[in-house]
């Protein structure tokens, strides 16, 4: 968790194990102590009172370090033969990191279901959400660099489920013709015709790419399959607004209508390509909170079990001068990109790029914290949450390396897991904490090559 | 027989020039069915792929060639991109003026968002400068490979919400909305709507409407009064229609027995236009060829001529170049506008100007980075030999560049080979 080159992995591992709250935390984790709302101010170690150059940040990160914990010493092998293993990095660690399953090359394919999709069919309800916070490829150029969700598909074989990028589309989708509040969803006469004219139109494109599916070639019929669920998952959404379809749920309040989508501001470049001023950054944090609101929203009011959130893609060429200062991409960052800041060193470079992902953790858990379901319990004690990232900081070809499978790390919240601490879990693998998240809620502790959960994440 | 063309060199390339699209019969009208419909290829689209070489050649001195070479499609998917060779799953049949060739794709491709939001602005111009847009695709070398779009929920719900908007602007469009509804004043909603789906399916779907899908549009009218009017069912109706497979995708399905079908009307009109102005066809070209026969020779390359004379050929070909070229996906702004546009117009001179003289494209200075602070003092790339990760791509475009300046000065002096950059 540090750049090329640097010896210290202490950026985002805190000094000592134990209470978060005891201690001072690193670099890294440093949102996690709580940000006003607006200010992105926080306590740096060095050079004191700072303030993120955050233009758009809406959200409140209330100090999280009690609902938090933070698990270091996790080790992604690297070489082949090795079970569970990454080809390579960037890429490569996909599917282990995801699915539990060893990579088979350098792509990001998954080579089993990940995570979310074994949650969500366990649950066997509700729906996924899946969001990317990223509005376009940001120069990577690779085929399912933004793909974190991978499903069986009929033929046995794994397909890609695409994410979500624009949080309108995604807000419409779910509450369009929705009252949130009561037993009644749909309680007059403008939202039962909203909600009949999209069961209308559904109504009619269905069964045409019904009538279209039977008359195509299986090659065919694969790739119309993906959009048939589509549609079938619209309809069901639709359906669920139905005046005496849904029950009343209490805490099911929508946030606010995120309103237009951030323009998409072109890419950088990808690997080489330099810094574009503007480019490559699409008002991300607008969208990250839009689809961190969105996501409480539909799990409060029963839309969605399961959500997953991907901050940029693999390997990111993401713009970090909105939401570090730095004028770099993130991936040159990590290799030792761009030094500004005054006093700062590169290593403190990548501990703030820690911050743009690390602070909308904060702003998740505080959220789904603020949702009172019962008296006494709200809705984070009824999920599971965990933040995870493509590499870690450890040697890897010959020196200390950002793009290490070694001493990788992760943040982990809600029902049934350790809170509060930081958990050093030298040499495991990273999945086993997913699969340690499935068994806290529930469900079983299978993920792809891996079998039951770690007992000293859980309570 | 084009590859072999086109890898013998520029002089052979000249003597394709716009003829490319008729003689090499672009638009093919059969497609020969393997076990059952698995391994169709299509394999229409080499006019812009020896176009590409041809705007390009000068950037290596030769032209390389073989089919492979210039494939840069997903296994077939790539509807513009070059498609040659053998690929999984087919053979390719000849180009030549025989009917049934295995032709590389399926029956069933998405519209990347650059033809779907062109294809929109066919349909309803009036709201070309306001109507939404679609999230960009994920990027690869060619907009259309199908392994890189999103055909699932998350496509469908961006969907939903930019044809809902639409829907709701052309109901307050007085001119669209009188197109759409059509019907007396007197005319009852299932009346309304049944014109509407008769008028609509071919514009929309790019197919005639049938029986089956009429009824069930006629149906749906019978709840006006739950949805509130002649004018929500009609708006039902537009926005079923838009969000229909068909419409997001190209169907090509064909018609006849056994292995071989033979595509439709409107699916060789539909590859006609798409493959020559990346869109559906509108309503003028829809027109045209009714009474026609595209499925003869003759008549497909006289359609395509009179395409080729539309601005939006030109729009598509530079799109395909930019796409192949790589400078696409460029920033819009300063000396990069300047560049993108500079590529552009050679992109246009090449392909659509009357003796343009390709011997420039011969030229071995294209790698000459010296040569792009003559288009712009303002411009600061380092040297070819610096990193190549400092400039990913300058050799095309300084090629372009450079070729450009060089056609503008009307000078067939070949640059003195001192001036050459060392090879990267």
């Amino acid at each position: 968790m540090g750049e090329d080159g640097d010896n210290s992995n202490s950026r985002f591992r805190p000094a000592a194990t134990g209470k978060l709250s005891g201690m001072a935390l690193p670099l890294s984790l440093q949102p996690l102590g709580g940000l006003a709302n607006g200010s992105g101010k926080y306590k740096h170690p060095r050079f004191g009172d700072f303030v993120e150059p955050i233009r758009n940040w809406a959200g409140d990160v209330p100090d999280v370090r009690n609902l938090v914990s933070v698990v270091t010493g996790l080790r992604l092998p690297h070489r082949s033969g090795v079970a569970n293993a990454s080809s390579y990095h960037h890429r490569g660690t996909v599917s282990p990191l995801l699915s539990g399953t060893t990579s088979r090359d350098t792509s990001p394919i998954c080579n089993g279901e990940t995570a979310d999709v074994i949650a969500e069919k366990q649950f066997a309800s509700g729906t996924t959400l899946r969001c990317l916070v990223q509005a376009g490829n940001y120069g990577n150029g690779g085929t399912h660099d933004n793909t974190m969700s991978w499903k069986a598909n009929a033929t046995g074989g794994l397909q890609p489920v695409s994410a979500q990028v624009s949080p309108r589309a995604l807000f419409t989708s779910l509450f369009e013709g929705f009252t949130p509040g009561g037993a009644g969803m749909v309680d007059n006469s403008a939202q039962k015709r909203a909600a009949l004219r999209r069961e209308s139109v559904l109504d009619l494109a269905l069964p045409s790419a019904q009538r279209l599916n039977e008359r195509l070639g299986s090659e065919d019929r694969k790739r119309l399959a993906t959009h048939l669920d589509g549609i079938s998952t619209l309809k069901s959404r639709v359906e669920q607004l139905e005046p005496d379809g849904t029950p009343g749920v209490t805490g099911c309040a929508l946030r606010r209508n995120p309103g237009p989508d951030p323009a998409y501001a072109g890419g950088t470049g990808g690997d080489g390509g330099g810094f574009n001023a503007g480019q490559g950054w699409s008002d991300e944090d607008k969208r990250a909170t839009a689809f961190i609101d969105i996501l409480t929203a539909a799990m409060a009011c029963n839309l969605a079990r399961t959500g997953t959130l991907m901050f940029s893609y693999t390997q990111s060429f993401l713009n970090s001068e909105d939401p570090t200062g730095l004028r770099g991409d993130q991936h040159q960052i990590g290799h030792g990109g761009p030094v500004e800041r005054a006093n700062g060193s590169p290593n403190d470079s990548v501990a703030l790029c820690h911050h743009y992902p690390v602070r909308y953790f904060g702003y998740l858990i505080g959220k789904l914290a603020g949702v009172t379901i019962a008296p006494g319990r709200t809705l984070l004690d009824e999920v599971t949450a965990g933040l995870f990232f493509e590499a870690g900081h450890g040697q890897y070809q010959g020196r200390m390396n950002a793009h290490s499978g070694d001493e990788m790390a992760c943040l982990i919240a809600g029902n049934g897991m350790k809170l509060g601490e930081h958990i050093r879990l030298l040499g495991e693998h990273p999945a086993k904490v997913l699969a340690s998240m499935l068994s806290a809620v529930g469900l079983d502790a299978k993920l792809g090559e891996l079998t039951g959960a770690n007992p000293a994440l859980l309570r | 027989m084009v590859l072999q063309t086109v890898a013998a060199g520029v002089p052979k390339i000249v003597e394709l020039r716009r003829s490319w699209f008729a003689s090499l019969d672009p638009v093919g009208y059969a497609v020969k069915h393997q076990e059952s419909k698995k391994s169709r290829h299509f394999f229409f689209t080499l006019g812009l792929s020896a176009a590409c070489l041809a705007a390009t050649v000068g950037c290596s001195g030769t032209i390389r060639g073989s089919g492979s070479d210039i494939s840069t499609g997903d296994g077939g998917n790539n509807s513009n991109g070059g498609s040659a060779g053998n690929r999984s799953g087919g053979t390719v049949g000849s180009l030549g003026s025989s009917g049934s060739r295995l032709l590389p794709g399926g029956g069933l491709r998405r519209l990347p968002v650059r033809e779907l939001e062109a294809t929109l602005d066919t349909v309803f111009p009036e709201l070309k400068t306001t109507r939404p847009h679609f999230p960009p695709d994920g990027y690869a070398v060619f907009d259309n490979e199908q392994k890189n779009l999103d055909n699932g929920l998350a496509f469908l719900e961006n969907a939903a919400l930019a044809m809902s908007t639409l829907v709701e602007q052309s109901r307050a469009n007085p001119k669209i909305w009188a197109r759409v509804r059509t019907c007396p004043g007197n005319g009852t909603p299932s009346v309304c709507m049944e014109r509407f789906y008769k008028e609509w399916a071919p514009r929309i779907l790019r197919r005639p409407g049938n029986d089956i899908e009429s009824k069930a549009y006629i149906a749906i009218a019978n709840q006006a009064t739950d949805l509130g009017g002649i004018d929500d069912v009609l708006a039902v109706g537009l926005e079923a229609m838009l969000r229909q497979p068909d419409f997001f995708h190209r169907v090509e399905l064909g018609e006849g027995k056994d292995n071989v079908r033979t595509l439709t009307q409107s699916e060789l009109l539909g590859r006609l236009s798409f493959f020559l102005w990346g869109e559906a066809p509108d309503d003028a070209l829809r027109t045209k060829a009714d009474g026609e026969d595209l499925t003869n020779a003759s008549t497909r390359e006289a359609f395509a001529k009179v395409m080729l004379e539309d601005p939006r050929a030109e729009r598509q070909t530079v799109d395909y170049h930019a796409q192949w070229l790589g400078f696409s996906t460029m920033p819009r702004d300063g000396i990069k506008l300047d560049m993108w546009n500079e590529s552009a117009a050679l992109v246009r001179r090449v392909v659509f100007e009357k003796d343009f003289p390709y011997e420039q494209l011969e030229a071995s200075f294209c790698a000459d980075q010296p040569e792009l602070p003559l288009h712009s003092p303002s411009l600061k790339y380092s040297s070819p030999s610096a990193p190549r990760r400092n400039h990913p791509r300058p050799l095309a475009f300084s090629s372009v560049t450079a070729a450009r300046r060089w056609a503008r000065t009307e000078t067939t002096q070949t640059p003195d080979s001192a001036q050459r950059p060392p090879a990267n």
